[in-house]
């Protein structure tokens, strides 16, 4: 009896020792994968590749990090300039769970790029790229379940990449480094927003004439056939995956012609100028007081010295309002590439600094020669030698070309600057309002009445 | 003190003063810019100009054969303590216009002790030369002795009487040292001047 009994609550001992390993071996994977989980991720690029001379959309994922920075260093110098570094510091906001911090940044062509992720002194995630991951070439985006079958439809030298809808940048400036997106309808469809975005932003859109469920709104888009908007263009995908895609519509701004437009347009903003007292009036005022203290101080005596005195604190006092209003100067303006009802405006900035220090631009420029710079809190930090100048670009934006610039732009517009003018095709008209330059070209061919759709 | 010493202690304009307050005009009018997107970087070139100028003039004064006299020494220091003063809103001009990256204050104070400082390392040098009756060898020796006081300052590492360093930043070894060699100098016309009286 007895030993039936033991054997009977040996049984139900080696149940009960086996249900706790059961739950210690589920804890121990659970704590362990949520320790493998990283606090910290990056992803620079669009589908995570990196477009080095491009405006680059940066996305950093942090788990439970309240106040987490994101530190990113980059070199951006070469075998002539040597070493030129340029930083990005953003915080995540200061909150726990998932937060995402987005951004567009510049990216130069680096010599090297590191990041790390870091909440006070603790590291939650850190990388790097060498000058071997750098490429230049824009991306041709493939929106497919087998994206792999539209390789064969690029140029071999083409960088063909499959990304996701939710890859996709909402915001002009993140498409900077894209030259073409393929959708062939086998994916979740994109926004009509984020479409047009695109191809307003220079980028050659290839979209399925008649998709299936819920790409109704972007078959709409191409109801008249193939269009130029704003910079780039929208047309049908071809039927057949791998066979050579057809010649491009001839776009308003092909991608080398608004690289070269912009750092024109850049070159041709006034010199930001310091206002000093004029030279003249420096000479005049000199020379009397020369005279002044000596023959005061010639007379002698107690009148001539006291004299002199009082011409001495009345030119100590008046020094102060030779001071140049305005230390750091900055010129502003803008360019409009503008095409078929929309456009990419691009501010542009030119900075000068009369003594050493650091100016700051509110939101991201990108120099138009490489020199160091930083990108913080969301302005631009640019330091400067004294006496210093640099140009910057900011990041491009869309808009809606206003009724009476068309108008201008229908006759023969506004006179060019000589600098903007050089670097622009002979068809191109320029209408000035305020400090903005709206560059239109008037090729003949459909244009799209698309204004009103990425508002 | 008799009206008449009063009146001597008064400064007046030499040629020394009126020819320092036109190179340092001369210097700012040059370096000014013309036009108004160049950059003003006219401060550097007329703070060297002034405080170099004070220093060759003590130099020059102290090596003078003419210095020996008590009461030339104490209008010297004087002429030198008042053209420092008369140059400064040129100075002054010069630094609001550029904003350069130093002390406008350091700049103005350190010129009327460099000058004072000059004249006396000069002084001793004379005054050792007429001890050892080789007066004569001073133009050889006070050319040679500047040389020399440079490049040791040069050599030592932080200017410390360098004109065309000394105003860009203050310096505490500087200081010290001009303290010291202004106070010497000062010092000692001072005690001849109490002598003369007595």
């Amino acid at each position: 009896m007895n030993g039936s009994r033991t054997g009977v609550v040996a049984v139900r001992g080696d149940a009960s020792r086996a249900r706790r390993t059961r739950w210690v071996v589920a804890l121990a994977l659970w704590v362990g994968l949520a320790a493998a989980q990283p606090r910290a991720e990056l992803t620079i690029g669009v589908a995570g590749e990196p477009v080095a001379g491009a405006w680059t959309p940066v996305r950093a994922v942090v788990r439970d990090a309240p106040g987490a920075t994101l530190r990113l260093d980059l070199d951006a110098g070469g075998l002539e300039r040597g070493e030129v570094l340029q930083g990005v510091r953003a915080r995540v906001a200061d909150a726990g769970g998932v937060q995402r911090l987005d951004l567009t940044l510049p990216l130069p062509a680096w010599r090297r790029l590191t990041w790390r992720v870091e909440q006070q002194d603790r590291v939650l995630a850190s990388g790097g790229l060498g000058a071997r991951a750098r490429d230049g070439r824009p991306l041709a985006l493939v929106l497919s379940s087998r994206p792999a079958r539209w390789a064969p439809s690029f140029p071999s030298d083409a960088r063909v990449v499959g990304a996701a809808t939710s890859d996709l940048p909402v915001d002009a400036a993140g498409w900077h480094g894209v030259a073409s997106l393929l959708v062939d309808g086998s994916t979740v469809a994109p926004e009509p927003r984020t479409v047009v975005t695109a191809a307003a932003a220079g980028v050659r859109v290839l979209l399925p004439a008649a998709g299936p469920a819920g790409y109704g709104p972007l078959a709409e888009l191409l109801v008249d056939g193939p269009r130029r908007v704003g910079a780039g263009s929208l047309e049908p995908v071809p039927a057949t995956p791998g066979l050579p895609l057809p010649d491009a519509p001839l776009a308003d701004w092909p991608r080398g012609l608004r690289a070269g437009v912009v750092a024109a347009a850049a070159e041709a903003l006034p010199a930001p100028t310091w206002r000093h007292l004029p030279k003249p009036w420096v000479l005049i005022g000199a020379v009397t007081y020369v005279l002044a203290v000596a023959a005061l101080l010639h007379v002698g005596g107690a009148p001539g010295a006291a004299s002199a005195a009082l011409v001495v604190g009345a030119a100590a006092l008046a020094v102060p309002f030779a001071a140049p209003p305005e230390p750091a100067p900055v010129e502003r303006g803008a360019v409009v590439l503008a095409g078929a009802g929309l456009g990419m405006r691009v501010p542009l900035r030119a900075i000068a600094r009369l003594p050493e220090g650091e100016s700051e631009l509110a939101g991201p420029y990108r120099p138009v020669e490489a020199r160091p710079l930083r990108w913080e809190g969301g302005a631009t930090v640019v330091p400067l030698p004294a006496g210093g100048r640099a140009r910057l670009t900011g990041a491009p934006q869309l808009v809606a070309v206003p009724d009476d610039v068309r108008a201008v732009a229908a006759g023969e517009g506004d006179p060019l600057p000589e600098t903007l003018r050089a670097a622009l095709p002979s068809d191109t008209v320029g209408v000035l309002r305020g400090d903005t330059w709206w560059l239109l070209r008037r090729p003949p061919g459909p244009t799209a009445g698309l204004a009103e759709a990425p508002r | 003190v008799s009206r008449a010493d009063r009146s001597a202690l008064l400064p007046q304009a030499g040629p020394a003063l009126v020819l320092l307050l036109g190179a340092t005009a001369v210097a700012l009018v040059v370096a000014w810019p013309a036009r108004p997107d160049v950059a003003n970087a006219a401060w550097s070139p007329v703070a060297v100009v002034r405080v170099g100028g004070l220093a060759l003039w003590g130099w020059l004064a102290g090596t003078s054969p003419t210095s020996g006299a008590p009461a030339t020494r104490r209008d010297e220091v004087l002429r030198m303590l008042v053209a420092a003063l008369a140059s400064a809103p040129l100075e002054a001009l010069a630094f609001v216009g550029s904003a350069p990256a130093a002390s406008l204050a350091w700049s103005l104070a350190v010129a009327a002790p460099l000058g004072v400082t000059a004249y006396g390392l000069a002084w001793a040098l004379a005054a050792a030369l007429r001890r050892t009756r080789l007066a004569w060898l001073m133009p050889l020796a006070s050319p040679l002795a500047v040389a020399g006081v440079l490049l040791l300052d040069l050599r030592i590492g932080p200017p410390l009487l360098l004109p065309w360093l000394l105003p860009e930043a203050p310096s505490l070894a500087a200081a010290a040292t001009l303290a010291l060699g202004t106070a010497i100098p000062v010092w000692l016309v001072l005690r001849e001047a109490r002598r003369d009286r007595a």
